[in-house]
């Protein structure tokens, strides 16, 4: 493993600062304790770090699936912090991917149908939502499985179509929440190399994994603990913490 | 058709939506189809809302019809009568009137009449009927008000009826078994008996139905052999028109017809009566009084459909959440989640309303074929009974059915697409604090929670009822956080009970009966109050049961208030009707004070039974007897909550004598509240020139009657039970300033013990005949008195029985919805050891205890409603509970929600652990 000192950021595209996020109940628990992030267009990043260190709730938060009590976040030059749940929800739609560990492909659905979801909520045509749905399935090599619903594909193909949900509305950022946390390394491997050659390609990604596998796949890892991203060198970069690279 | 146009308008739209967003239709369509038996059970569940509503349409419409015809059809052409209280005057007032310049171009035509009770015996048949309207018309002036239909296919204007021969109605002619040529021996009341021939036997077609009663139709030459004189008592006048328009001519003119009157020189005061007007109105009113009853008793079942509607869509909504958190993640909007399952619904609610159309149809069939067995007015008018149902009572049910299921679908997914993104799509519960409300929130909770105070401060029964909850709900509200969940629901629960119970404990039976939505709000709050207390306590089942097995009961508050809600509702009603039955039921020894028959004789004040029949009496009250008939108002229906207006009725008249007053030995059931005892009673009725009892209107109620002077108002100060005595008891003075004559008697008789009082009574019928002595059991009437209640309720078992089917439904679903939603659990639970036995008997026994907390909440609040309901119908009077058949209902909902789990169980037992670990739907 090798470290690499920032380069001045050209163009970030995800900027976090001071964020924080508590959950609230009997106790009260700060998940997040004034993060500091950048993610510069075309980056893949991994968050690794151990169970409860926020990773998640970092991914969340930064994706705009949940709210957060403090800091700010900006994507691609948008407020997040400033938005309404009805705008966070139109801009995830536009400018957002996600891949889930369970996949959470919509069972009633085929899996060229749910592929379509994202363009469809755009108000994409049917017609050219099936055709750009098929051409993304083809890409990733389930041409033949597009007619299949969820329960009749194994759960690397499974994921493989999550991935080409993700992709299909070319998002500004791609989340991906252990996106291998149920599959096995073969299907590990082919996933990783999927999401790679999406990246080679200029999509930006940010995953949350435990697995080495993949996070050494990442162009940068960002190791959390306790809700504080550990920083054993940092750069400053437009008045952000912005933490060392650890790339492969 | 404004609810059906709103109908067509929001699907309209939402076939709009469904046409612009592909997706979310798509969506809708493939969750609607992919557990059909799922879909199957779930249309089925919302059926109920149309079928309900389409039985109460059909059955207010037939009823209203049917009255209404037979109305029209009993009066003819007769609009306007013009009597002197039954007086005798000159038959030119007839003539008169006719040519009366002020009503020239007016009248269709006027004919001098006479109207009596008495009696009639065919003496070829040997047969007698006690009670019969004489009716006799100059048949001279009778072609206006149309011809005679007579049953051998002649018609007759009464032209060519000779003196001696009389006309006789089909109802009659029925009772007596009489043929034409027939000789009849007919008595009016007060006036010795002739004989005649039966000329014919008039068709309930035109003039013969005239009365809708068992008639004798008589020239007024036959009649005046009848009355010993030429004079009449009645001038009916007929004005032009037809139908509607008819009536509001006659009323047009009756202004004129007593302004010719008062020109006329006459010794009697003569009114000017508009019958067939103010009867239509007083019986479409009557009727329009049961559609609310109805209505009201299908509103209960269908907020128990509405229960089990709600408890679906959770179950529904608790399955998909991860996939509704995916769909939210994608950038569907929270409106966008609301659609899809509005969409989803659309396709379920249009599905059951227009299926729910079938039971609908059929059980209002049943409900329309026994209705003449629960209301009377459908047995005196003689009327035949209509089933009416009509395009747009049928387009109504499925509009409103459709409409309700969606407005309920649509607020509950405004609670259940209210998720947290980040946990749901992970299938994890909602961190604390991720559903706290907003400042808006809190602003309108205690906004509405001034309107409630509001409400309960200055409103009137329902209003108060709803207000003082709202109060209360409001501030279970705003402690949100601030007590423990279990705490504040509990609170709440037990403050709405409080406040609901207490309440109604303090309304007036009138409000009570006038306000319908205060029994029929009350049945459904306390039920959901009682049901939030007993689930959010049902945790202590837990002490004796292991934890994991019932927590997916005891750790979900919403679902048991729901289902239990649902059985509860109905089973209140229930339980509220069962005590309400057992309580009015006929207590025959003392509700007829020991008498064992009632022998009635309409013509003669004194008559002596044999001496074999006499030696068999051990007592007897003979008490001097009328028939009143002829316009009567009252402040309360003897059959409805409101009051009727002027309206033509026949009302049995019993004067008891100061001596009689003086040692009373009638039953009384109940009596004014201002009275502390029954001797108050009695000599409050000596006392008192207004005060009467009564066998028919409840204590309190004001009965005017038309008297020698105008209308006479009386004042029922304690009642009968219903059937005994039926009409107005009064004293003398009392009825006097009424004018009728009492030419009958009725003898109540206490027999000699071992002596049998139904061979007794006929007995006494055979022997008086062809006098026309009516001789019945009082057990008799009291049967006959309750029936018309009992038989209402036979008929509403049909929609307790459809009530008691969605709460076991309920039950089976989510039985159901327990294999599949928790596909997970079961599978860890049989990880860990385990057994299928052990899953069986969980899945059992959550049935049965949300079957047991709905039988506990229903039956609490059925016995609560029923105490306060008697105590106020029948003030004094002993609650009885049928304890036996609460228990065969309660044990059949045990057996039928266990026989609707056991499927669902076994499935659950036999799920293997592997297969159902697994992550993938």
């Amino acid at each position: 493993m090798r470290s690499i000192m920032r380069q001045p950021m050209r163009d970030t595209i995800v900027q976090a600062r001071r964020l924080r996020k508590v959950y609230h109940g009997a106790d009260e628990v700060e998940a997040l304790r004034g993060i500091d992030l950048v993610v510069e267009r075309g980056e893949m990043v991994a968050i690794v770090g151990p169970s409860g260190s926020g990773k998640t709730t970092l991914l969340n938060c930064l994706s705009g699936l949940d709210v957060f009590d403090g800091g700010q976040v900006v994507i691609d030059g948008q407020d997040l912090s400033s938005m309404s749940d009805r705008a966070r929800t139109s801009y995830r739609s536009r400018n957002m991917g996600f891949v889930f560990q369970a996949f959470n492909l919509l069972p009633v659905l085929s899996a060229q149908e749910n592929v379509e979801i994202p363009l469809l909520l755009q108000g994409v045509t049917g017609k050219e939502s099936r055709r750009r749905a098929l051409d993304m399935l083809e890409t990733l090599g389930l041409a033949h499985r597009a007619n299949h619903r969820p329960d009749q594909l194994s759960g690397g193909e499974q994921q493989r179509v999550a991935v080409a949900r993700a992709l299909i509305h070319e998002p500004a950022v791609v989340w991906a929440d252990e996106p291998t946390g149920n599959l096995d390394s073969e299907v590990t491997n082919v996933i990783v190399e999927l999401l790679v050659r999406m990246n080679n390609g200029g999509q930006t990604i940010v995953l949350v994994t435990h697995n080495p596998l993949v996070s050494d796949r990442a162009q940068r890892t960002v190791r959390m603990r306790d809700g504080r991203i550990e920083t054993p060198l940092a750069d400053v970069v437009e008045g952000a913490i912005h933490p060392i690279r650890q790339a492969t | 058709m404004i609810l059906i146009a709103f109908f067509v308008l929001v699907y309209a739209a939402i076939g709009a939506i469904a046409w612009r967003r592909p997706l979310l239709a798509r969506l809708a369509v493939r969750e609607a189809v992919r557990r059909p038996w799922q879909s199957v059970l779930v249309v089925a569940g919302l059926t109920i809302g149309t079928s309900m509503i389409l039985m109460s349409s059909i059955m207010s419409d037939s009823v209203t019809t049917s009255l209404s015809l037979a109305t029209y059809q009993s009066w003819g052409r007769v609009d306007i009568l013009v009597s002197a209280n039954g007086r005798f005057f000159s038959p030119s007032i007839a003539s008169e009137l006719a040519n009366s310049s002020r009503l020239h171009d007016k009248l269709r035509g006027a004919q001098a009449g006479v109207e009596l009770f008495g009696v009639a015996a065919d003496l070829d048949r040997r047969l007698d009927n006690p009670s019969v309207r004489l009716i006799g018309f100059d048949a001279v002036s009778q072609a206006p008000f149309g011809a005679f239909t007579l049953a051998d296919g002649r018609t007759t204007n009464g032209l060519d009826v000779p003196p001696d021969s009389v006309l006789i109605s089909e109802t009659l002619a029925e009772s007596l078994q009489a043929k034409k040529g027939d000789a009849i021996r007919i008595a009016a009341n007060g006036f010795a008996p002739a004989d005649f021939e039966v000329f014919g036997i008039a068709t309930r077609h035109g003039p013969g139905d005239y009365g809708a009663q068992p008639a004798v139709f008589a020239t007024l030459p036959a009649m005046s052999r009848l009355t010993g004189t030429s004079q009449i008592n009645v001038v009916r006048l007929s004005a032009l028109g037809d139908g509607r328009q008819e009536l509001e001519n006659s009323q047009q003119i009756a202004p004129a017809v007593a302004a010719a009157l008062s020109e006329m020189p006459s010794d009697v005061h003569i009114q000017v009566v508009t019958a067939k007007a103010d009867d239509v109105n007083e019986i479409e009113k009557l009727a329009a009084q049961n559609a609310p009853i109805n209505f009201a008793l299908s509103s209960i079942i269908v907020l128990a459909g509405i229960a089990l509607v709600v408890n679906l869509a959770l179950a529904l909504a608790e399955e998909r959440r991860p996939h509704l958190a995916v769909l939210r993640a994608l950038g569907l909007t929270r409106a966008g989640l609301v659609m899809t399952t509005l969409l989803e619904g659309a396709v379920y609610s249009l599905a059951a309303a227009a299926i729910g159309a079938v039971p609908g149809l059929g059980a209002g069939w049943l409900m329309v074929a026994n209705s003449g067995r629960w209301i009377p007015e459908l047995h005196e008018k003689g009327a035949t009974i209509l089933l009416v149902i009509s395009t747009q009572a049928i387009l109504v049910s499925i509009a409103a059915g459709a409409l309700v299921t969606l407005l309920t679908l649509l607020v509950a997914s405004l609670r259940t697409t209210r998720l947290s993104i980040a946990s749901a799509v992970r299938s994890l519960p909602d961190l604390p604090g991720a559903r706290q409300s907003g400042n808006w929130v809190k602003i309108a909770i205690v906004a509405l929670g001034a309107v409630g105070l509001v409400a309960a401060a200055i409103g009137d029964g329902s209003v108060r009822l709803l207000g003082g909850v709202g109060v209360i709900a409001m501030c279970g509200l705003l402690l949100d956080g601030r007590l423990p969940d279990r705490v504040r629901a509990t609170l709440v629960g037990i403050a709405a009970v409080i406040w609901l119970f207490g309440v109604y404990a303090t309304l007036s039976w009138t409000l009570i009966q006038s306000d319908l939505l205060v029994t029929v709000g009350l049945l459904p709050l306390a039920t959901i109050a009682l049901s939030l207390v007993a689930a959010s306590n049902i945790r202590l089942v837990e002490r004796v049961v292991p934890r994991t097995l019932v927590a997916q009961l005891t750790r979900r508050t919403s679902r048991l208030v729901l289902a239990a809600t649902a059985l509860g509702l109905v089973l209140s009603l229930v339980t509220f009707i069962g005590v309400f039955l057992a309580s009015t039921m006929p207590d025959y020894g003392k509700d007829a004070g020991g008498y064992d028959v009632s022998v009635a004789t309409s013509g003669s004040t004194s008559f002596r039974l044999p001496p074999t029949l006499q030696s068999k009496i051990a007592d007897q009250l003979s008490i001097s007897t009328g028939t009143y008939f002829g316009p009567v108002r009252s402040t309360l229906s003897d059959r409805g909550p409101g009051p009727l207006d002027w309206h033509q009725q026949a009302v049995p008249l019993y004067a008891m004598t100061d001596d009689q007053l003086a040692r009373p030995k009638l039953p009384l059931s109940s009596y004014d509240a201002r009275f502390t005892n029954e001797a108050a009673v009695w000599a409050s009725l000596r006392n008192e020139p207004d005060a009467v009892l009564s066998g028919t209107y409840p204590a309190g109620t004001v009965v005017a009657l038309m008297g020698k002077n105008g209308p006479v108002p009386l004042r029922v100060i304690a009642r009968f039970s219903p059937g005994f005595l039926t009409g107005l008891v009064g004293s003398s003075r009392a009825l006097d300033a009424l004018g009728a004559d009492y030419p009958g008697t009725t003898l109540l008789l206490r027999l000699k013990p071992g002596v049998d009082p139904a061979g007794f009574a006929f007995d006494v019928r055979r022997s008086q005949y062809p006098t026309g002595v009516e001789a019945v059991t009082t057990r008799e009437l009291l049967d006959q008195g309750s029936a018309i209640f009992r038989n209402y309720i036979g008929e509403l078992e049909l929609v307790l029985i459809a009530g008691l089917g969605v709460g076991v439904l309920s039950l089976g679903v989510l039985a159901l919805r327990a294999v599949v939603e928790r596909r997970r659990s079961i599978g860890l639970l049989r990880a860990v050891g385990y057994q299928p036995r052990q899953l069986l008997t969980a899945v059992m026994g959550e049935s049965l205890l949300t079957a047991a907390t709905g039988v506990v909440v229903g039956v609490a609040v059925g016995l609560f409603v029923g105490f306060a309901v008697i105590s106020r119908y029948e003030p004094g009077h002993a609650v009885t509970i049928q304890l036996d058949a609460l228990a065969v209902a309660v044990a059949l909902i045990f057996v039928t929600a266990a026989l609707v789990t056991l499927p669902p169980a076994i499935a659950v037992a036999r799920t293997a652990p592997a297969e159902a670990l697994r992550l993938i739907d």
